[in-house]
């Protein structure tokens, strides 16, 4: 087979290696065996010394003639033409770049960039080329020329805006210029950098998690700042911004009103220190940062909270980065404003995959007595008495249900206490409703706690057992 | 006759028919009766001309690719966006649950042997709503079979009794969720396992994730136990080595430089998974700096996914863009990055899923949400289109003949409907804080309770009215100054570049780049210019 494979390949006369100069989707449509075989006299894709010559690398990879008789099979990919090509010495455009990336480094949010991308065809027809899509806001030119002869070099220039109006950071841009090069019908050329604005704060707001309403607990965001000068607070206070409910009967009156200034949260407290030299010297182009701490005042309402923590600070007018000169400070400086939200909780929570944490229930739902059931969950105790919780069942319905409490473990730091509960309904047990319906109401585990403020925590239970 | 004496129809015919011996011949072609499979390149729930079109604008796939021993397709940094929202139609945003959903039975239907990750950070939100949608995701990410799932920083800031109903193991089924630094009650809990083994298309692949450092000190959840990324992967690292693995994936939720630093001290990763980076991840990711494997950027919002096929031996095709890299171990491997356009059609099991989030925002209304209000900052009220209609005429024809004047009912007719969803009807209606999701005091509440102010209306660029109008309907007495000074309060003209440019800025809070990219304020204008 091999040896018929090259004889063939020897005997045939140089083929003329026909690639699809059409730019759009013809000269990068895949070309399936089938298609080949019925489209021979059109001279449309592999010529028959190509596929002679893949016979001949078939017989002389029988070893490994699984990968090559699957190339044969299944339709021809474009990457896969390469092969092909390599037998082929007719003549085809090459596509040489020497570059398909370029980081523009910092840019100025607003700013514009652009580059210049050098295309050579270095074979022997003409090189084709098109746009295909560019990401948002990039622009292409330069393809005026869409046809590159032998030997010569074009440019394609993109041109970006820096994301005007976004946030500063990471950004990357691609074009997807197509081309008759069989070996690279698709090139994506690639700008990024990095944007910055005057400050950048990170995280975006501040949030406390499960915030016990009697606690006082901290929590930080830094702001790191690219002026000439490190920032000087002016003013830091936290607003009662945003923090009821929707409430569908407060619809207000038509009054003529003037702008009422939002008042201070009695609930948080704020500060700001300059941030640490070394962090800031690790943000490429940051001059100064600020670390915000932001404090709770108990007692706290209970349920989700919405503030707003507003920093005013000033790079003292001695100019900005040279990068932004086009930017002023405004009148009384830049204003910094993160949210500030919490959820406040009790002292004793539940947790599990059963626990239904919106309505506030177990749900276990019909259980077999044949095969019985088992489930996990786990109490926890928070705040000032976490470790005075020592849990006790002093109730079950349905009373099959064993409940067991397991050792106590602090998590973490310690601010937390857990207690393991196992559930279970062992097989056999009577069959029974608690599913909350007509027919029977929910189950329970009443615990006794030893919480000074909560001594008793009852966990409603949606269960039925079956026969 | 020598073959070169042959006709060109013969020399055709003589070469087929010397392939066809070779085949034939060939001891491995046994199943060359099979029909080749198709490579994973579009959906099954879209037509041609789409595919194409898509293929055109977004590149092609898997170009040169024979299937791999292994496929690992890795998401992430979904952010909240569950779906494209479609405002400036579908076909032009990426991302989204259901294509994802396709993109993975694609792989499926092609028969290459799947591992599917996730680096996390499903939501980017602090609230019910964000609570609700976690578990919607996670349920979706259970029923796609995600071997390995991560945690992002805003996951994490969720309450540990919400995180824990989503993410841990029920009954016989385990949890995908792992993390080797952050334990939900403890790492000692045993709610999500700190490392991941499985096993597919004959390999072992040993997967861990961690939170970067910086994102740690982020987070103030006292029900999580939290150490430093480098020391629970020296904890975790041994335990993988022991497993006999065949690669080794670290999903990294840190910036790339925390991400690459993670990678120096273990080298024994071979795909780094890292969050941060731009918006678009780069075409092919680069190298480890252990020079082996690589580290994979994602981008933001789940636009896309990254696949990673291992090879047993030197993939014999690829293009000539597309290098082969090696694994610590020396197994070759290749990259694609896979854009979740509209090649991929829509799955019915994700749209079901859309759907019953839908169903339960409706469910619990916006009180149930506990959303917050925000007080205006003019301090006035919302007085609702229609009562401006009876003075400023033409611009209310105006209105009346653009989308502004339908945006609610564009929500109500969406299948499945998103009027109900703060973060679709802050853009949709009156009186919302559009980047906030929440209402302004007075704002739109529902059709039933605030009828006036459905549909995006004059209000929420000229500003809350109700004054204005009942001075001008004589129901409030106020002087002509007073008047006047309403009047000017709500004037807002494009004349100047001051009015301009608090124009374009109001415009782009809901006509931002996800949900309006190619907003042109100039070109725009002329639909609504009054």
């Amino acid at each position: 087979m091999l040896l018929m494979g090259l004889l063939v390949t020897a005997v045939m006369p140089a083929p003329s290696w026909v690639v699809h100069a059409s730019r759009s989707s013809e000269h990068v449509q895949r070309t399936p065996w089938v298609k080949v075989k019925g489209e021979w006299g059109m001279n449309r894709g592999p010529s028959a010394r190509m596929v002679a010559g893949v016979a001949a690398l078939i017989g002389a990879t029988i070893g490994a003639a699984t990968a090559t008789s699957e190339l044969l099979l299944r339709p021809l990919q474009l990457g896969e033409m390469g092969i092909v090509t390599m037998l082929s010495d007719g003549p085809a455009p090459k596509l040489v770049t020497s570059e398909i990336s370029f980081n523009f480094g910092r840019m100025a949010v607003g700013d514009k960039g652009t580059h210049e991308f050098p295309f050579t065809n270095t074979g022997d027809v003409p090189l084709e080329l098109s746009k295909g899509a560019t990401s948002c806001k990039c622009t292409i030119s330069g393809l005026e020329e869409t046809l590159i002869a032998p030997g010569e070099t074009a440019n394609v220039k993109l041109e970006w805006t820096a994301n005007p109006g976004g946030p500063g950071g990471d950004f990357r841009q691609t074009a997807l210029i197509l081309t008759n090069d069989p070996l690279r019908p698709e090139v994506t050329l690639s700008i990024e950098g990095k944007t910055f604005t005057m400050w950048d704060p990170y995280p975006q707001g501040v949030t406390f998690t499960d915030l016990q309403a009697d606690a006082v607990a901290s929590a930080t965001a830094r702001i790191m700042t690219f002026g000439d000068n490190p920032p000087v607070v002016t003013s830091i206070r936290v607003s009662q911004e945003s923090n009821v409910v929707v409430n569908p009967v407060d619809q207000g009156e038509n009054e003529v009103a003037e702008a009422a200034e939002i008042p201070d949260s009695p609930y948080f407290t704020a500060k700001a220190e300059p941030l640490d030299e070394a962090l800031v010297a690790s943000i490429p182009g940051a001059t100064g940062g600020l670390l915000v701490t932001v404090t709770s005042v108990p007692p706290l309402p209970p349920g989700p909270m919405t503030n707003q923590l507003e920093v005013v600070f000033t790079f003292n007018g001695s100019g900005l980065s040279s990068v932004l000169s086009s930017v002023k400070e405004p009148e009384g400086g830049w204003i910094a404003k993160l949210g500030v939200k919490a959820n406040v909780v009790g002292p004793l929570a539940v947790a599990g995959a059963v626990w239904d944490a919106a309505n506030e229930l177990v749900r276990i739902g019909p259980v077999s007595t044949v095969t019985g059931y088992q489930t996990k969950l786990f109490v926890t105790a928070k705040g000032e008495h976490r470790n005075a919780v020592k849990p006790r069942v002093i109730e079950r319905v349905p009373e099959s249900m064993q409940v067991e409490i397991g050792e106590a473990a602090a998590i973490g730091d310690g601010v937390v206490v857990r207690f393991p509960l196992s559930i279970s309904i062992p097989a056999g047990s009577p069959t029974c409703n608690h599913l909350g319906s007509q027919q029977g109401k929910l189950g329970r585990i009443v615990l006794e706690t030893g919480h000074p403020d909560m001594p008793q925590l009852t966990i409603p239970v949606r269960v039925a057992v079956s026969p | 006759m020598s073959f070169a004496m042959l006709p060109p129809g013969g020399q055709t015919r003589l070469a087929v028919f010397c392939a066809v011996l070779a085949i034939a011949f060939c001891p491995a072609t046994a199943n060359a009766a099979d029909p080749p499979k198709p490579l994973p390149d579009r959906g099954p729930n879209t037509n041609d001309a789409v595919a194409e079109s898509m293929r055109q604008k977004n590149g092609s796939l898997f170009v040169g690719w024979r299937p791999p021993q292994a496929l690992l397709l890795i998401t992430g940094e979904l952010n909240g966006y569950i779906e494209p929202c479609g405002c400036a139609g579908k076909e032009n945003q990426k991302g989204g649950l259901s294509r994802r959903q396709n993109l993975l039975q694609a792989v499926e239907a092609a028969g290459w042997p799947l591992v599917s990750v996730d680096l996390g950070n499903q939501v980017r939100r602090f609230g019910r709503q964000a609570e609700v949608k976690f578990q919607s995701v996670a349920d979706g990410l259970r029923e796609m079979d995600y071997a390995a799932v991560g945690f992002g920083p805003d996951d994490l800031r969720l309450p540990a009794e919400e995180l824990i109903a989503a993410v841990a193991s029920v009954g016989d089924q385990g949890t995908p969720f792992v993390s080797a630094n952050v334990g939900l009650l403890g790492l000692d809990a045993g709610i999500t396992p700190r490392f991941q083994v499985v096993k597919a298309g004959g390999l072992t692949i040993g997967i861990t994730s961690v939170l970067g450092d910086t994102e740690v000190e982020s987070i103030r959840n006292d029900s999580l136990e939290m150490m430093p990324a480098e020391n629970a992967l020296r904890e975790v690292a041994q335990a993988l080595s022991k497993a006999g693995c065949d690669a080794q994936v670290l999903l990294s939720f840190g910036s790339p430089e925390e991400s690459q630093r993670l990678a120096a001290a273990f080298p024994q990763f071979d795909v780094v998974v890292t969050a941060g980076g731009a918006d678009e991840p780069p075409m092919i990711p680069p190298p480890l700096a252990s020079k082996s494997g690589v580290l994979v950027e994602l981008g933001h919002k789940g636009m896309y996914a990254v696949a990673v096929g291992l090879y047993d031996e030197e993939p014999a095709a690829r293009s000539a863009v597309q290098p082969v890299m090696k694994t610590a171990s020396g197994r070759p491997f290749l990259t694609q990055r896979i854009p979740l356009d509209a090649r991929w059609g829509e799955s019915d099991d994700m749209l079901r899923l859309l759907g019953s989030y839908q169903k339960q925002l409706e469910t619990l209304g916006l009180q149930g949400l506990k959303l917050g209000t925000t007080r205006h900052p003019t301090g006035r009220r919302f007085a609702g289109s229609q009562a401006c209609a009876s003075c400023h005429e033409s611009a209310h024809e105006v209105w009346e003949a653009s989308a502004h004047a339908s945006a609610l009912v564009t929500l109500e007719e969406a299948t499945p409907p998103r009027n109900h969803d703060p973060e679709c009807l802050s853009c949709h209606v009156v009186g919302w804080v559009p980047q906030k999701y929440e209402p302004y005091e007075g704002g739109f509440l529902s059709r039933l309770e605030t009828p006036h102010l459905a549909q995006q209306g004059c209000e929420n660029c000229h500003g809350p009215a109700a004054a204005h109008a009942a001075v001008e309907a004589g129901d409030v007495v106020a002087s002509e100054v007073e008047r006047e000074r309403l009047r000017a309060e709500l004037t807002l003209s494009i004349a100047t570049p001051e009015g301009r440019k608090k124009a374009v800025n109001n415009c782009l809070e809901c006509h931002d780049l996800d949900n309006s990219p190619s907003f042109d304020f100039d070109e725009y204008w002329t639909t609504i210019a009054h």
